[in-house]
């Protein structure tokens, strides 16, 4: 062999060991798994056109309901139990003004009304209704010493009892812990479910968004909020799985007809957003968001302070370990803050709504409260009521345990957590 | 020598004509009146007749008439000083308005392309409120000069706006770029270079990449200060329009939402000093009747 030849040979070596280290890209895989993925995608829209053109179950609050109350927008919708009524109090439950109250019951199985109503509690639950310009002017006292009071003293006159039980969500768990500061004998036990007291955190992406807003600015110059900027918001709080990814999973499954209608479905009630009045946003932004009043009894409705510690009556409260709208540090300081010694925090392992729509949760939640509410039937005596100031408290154990004992984050006592493994995003 | 007949005396010309025009219009009054009864054309036109020979026997003087020829001879002169003013002016013009582009083009980045970045906005911003803003902040005059600076702030407001939504839309883009760059990179590191036709897989990857970019990018306080802006912009824009067509509403005959605002207002007051008064007159009772 000529030079020619060992260089030739030691070239073919060279080039076969950088073939060997180089990586190759096998064409052809691809694009059969191309090939395969368009095909299952030809299926898909085909078994899809078929769901959407037809007809689809996509209505919500299905429970039927009579409305016995109503004022200006604001309207009280009562649910009586089929079955054998087993409470002796009815629950109120008072929804947020940012999106509607229809959220409870969205379907059947998956309707905290229609669970209540099956463990025998007789059920009212405000609708605000939608607000027009001429609601602008009212203020949370308006909504809280108002409304909420008009409401709770319509169904005490009804039902010919001192006090009702109360329960609220997010929004209307503030005000309703609100109300039961400032008219505790009227208020049998109160439930907050997701409810946001404590604003000083920055665990929230929205604590973080509203502590830079200039609530004056934006409320006089445009009166209401309106829903539509208030969806995009919420939208805005993340891109990438609401905008994005849920559409993405829509369009794998939208050849499922059930999935099609429990989409819709939330679709329906998560864009169903009333405008908020504007001096009430100003003061929940100003005096919540931003000065964080409420926790610190510093707050102030018509006049009048708002003082936690009068809360007297049995609290139970939810929240959500991976809620981004109201997050734990947000709810779980309110149980320490009021004068009870009956009160419970409840951890879900789930979002801001799968508290109410997941099918896990839905096992646990409506069971667990109606059960709490059932237990506490009776009227406490008046030293049972007694406010006790903080101070107090810490001598006077809530639970039997010495005060060093105080149940801390995540231990077993009057704090659990039921264990609900999916996540369910707003 | 004979005279030429092209010589002539520029007063005496001037004195002739008037003289002729005068006994011309003179005898055309005689002729016209004698035969009509007195009207009132008739003594309108003896007025100005009148006031035309005064004028004539005036600008027939002889020093008026060397007065009003030497004007007439200084003519080019002042039509070329005015000229002069007039190209003066315009050049003025234009070396101011080349100095303004010198200032604009100092903006470099305004004008290339390859370096639109972040800067870009606060750039045209800076550019719009040196160069351009105060041609709209200009004093008006006369009678409708409130409703001409409300339209002039209208486009302002609009223009900070729109400038706002810019720099908003490209804070929210930003994070699905970075994300698109992240996951080439990813990609590239593995092997095939992650191009296994799985294509839900390398969704699921970027999907989690932009998640991650959005939760890091709405925190920052550059997102933080643009949201502000948007709102300010948002919240200007919509003050000064509402003015506008509320002017506007005024000429027709419904109300505009000043005055249902208003009405609103009191309306609110109204029916909560009637609740008040309603709950102040019923007894208090906080037990159930039984």
């Amino acid at each position: 062999m000529g030079n020619h030849d060992c260089c030739t040979v030691q070239g073919h070596d060279i080039q076969n060991t950088i073939m060997a280290t180089k990586p190759t890209i096998s064409i052809d895989h691809i694009l059969s798994r191309l090939a395969e993925d368009s095909q299952k995608a030809q299926s898909l829209l085909d078994r899809a056109s078929n769901v959407l053109l037809e007809p689809l179950e996509t209505e919500i609050a299905p429970t039927p309901y009579e409305v016995v109350y109503q004022e200006d927008r604001v309207q009280l919708k009562y649910y009586k139990p089929a079955g054998p009524i087993r409470s002796k109090k009815p629950l109120l439950i008072v929804y947020a003004l940012i999106n509607r109250e229809t959220m409870l019951d969205l379907q059947p199985g998956r309707s905290v009304v229609q669970k209540l109503l099956a463990e025998g509690i007789e059920l009212y639950m405000v609708d605000w209704g939608y607000p027009t310009r001429m609601d602008r002017y009212q203020t949370i006292d308006d909504h809280v010493n108002g409304y909420m009071d008009n409401v709770v003293d319509f169904i005490r006159h009804r039902h010919h009892i001192p006090s009702v039980n109360l329960m609220g969500i997010c929004m209307g768990g503030a005000f309703s812990v609100m109300y039961s500061a400032m008219h505790p004998e009227k208020i049998n036990t109160l439930v907050t479910t997701v409810t946001p007291t404590n604003f000083d955190t920055e665990q929230g992406l929205l604590h973080v968004w509203m502590k830079h807003i200039d609530a004056d600015t934006l409320v006089d110059s445009v009166g209401n909020l309106s829903g539509d900027v208030m969806n995009f918001a919420f939208l805005l709080l993340n891109p990438a799985r609401l905008m994005i990814d849920k559409y993405v999973g829509f369009m794998e499954h939208m050849d499922n007809k059930e999935f099609v209608e429990n989409f819709i479905r939330m679709e329906k009630w998560i864009f169903d957003s009333p405008d908020v009045p504007g001096e009430t946003l100003r003061q929940f932004i100003t005096d919540c968001y931003q000065k964080n009043l409420l926790i610190q009894n510093k707050m102030e409705l018509g006049g009048r302070r708002v003082d936690l510690r009068k809360i007297t009556m049995p609290v139970l409260n939810f929240y959500g370990k991976y809620d981004h709208l109201v997050p734990p540090e947000a709810c779980e300081k309110l149980t320490k803050a009021v004068g009870s010694r009956d009160t419970e925090d409840i951890c879900l392992d789930t979002g801001h709504i799968g508290i109410y729509v997941s099918s896990k949760c839905q096992q646990l939640f409506a069971p667990k409260i109606a059960a709490w509410l059932l237990e506490r039937q009776t009227e406490p005596d008046s030293a049972n009521k007694t406010a006790h100031p903080k101070e107090t408290r810490k001598q006077t154990p809530k639970t039997g345990k010495s005060p060093a004992a105080r149940p801390k984050k995540g231990t077993p006592g009057k704090k659990s957590r039921l264990a609900t493994p999916k996540k369910v995003n707003r | 020598m004979a005279e030429n007949p092209l010589n002539f005396d520029m007063n005496t010309l001037v004195s002739t004509w008037m003289k002729m025009t005068t006994d011309t219009w003179g005898e055309m009054s005689k002729t016209a009146g004698s035969n009509q009864r007195p009207s009132r054309s008739q003594d309108s036109l003896d007025s100005i007749l009148k006031t035309w020979r005064m004028v004539s026997s005036a600008i027939s003087s002889q020093d008026n008439l060397n007065a009003q020829l030497a004007g007439i001879g200084e003519l080019p002169n002042v039509l070329l000083k005015l000229a002069q003013a007039s190209v003066e002016g315009v050049s003025r013009f234009q070396e101011r308005a080349r100095e303004r582009l010198d200032r604009a083009a100092d903006h470099h980045g305004l004008f290339n392309p390859d370096s639109f970045d972040d800067s870009f906005f606060d750039d045209w911003k800076q550019l719009y409120e040196t160069e351009i803003r105060k041609y709209l902040n200009i004093p008006q005059l006369g009678l409708t000069r409130f409703y001409q600076e409300k339209m002039n702030q209208v486009v302002d407001k609009h223009q900070l706006l729109q400038t706002a939504l810019g720099e908003f839309i490209f804070i929210l883009f930003k994070p699905i770029e970075e994300s698109m760059k992240t996951l080439q990179d990813q990609l590239a590191e593995q092997p095939e270079g992650g191009l296994t036709g799985n294509t839900k897989e390398i969704y699921q990857k970027w999907i989690g990449i932009l998640e991650n970019n959005y939760a890091r990018q709405l925190r920052s306080p550059e997102y933080l200060k643009v949201q502000g802006k948007v709102l300010v912009a948002m919240t200007d824009f919509s003050t000064i329009k509402d003015e506008i067509l509320q002017d506007m509403a005024s000429s027709l005959p419904f109300p505009g939402r000043k005055e249902m605002d208003e009405l609103y207002k009191e309306l609110y007051r109204l029916r909560k000093r009637v609740r008040e008064l309603e709950k102040n007159s019923q007894p208090q009772t906080t037990e159930a009747k039984t």
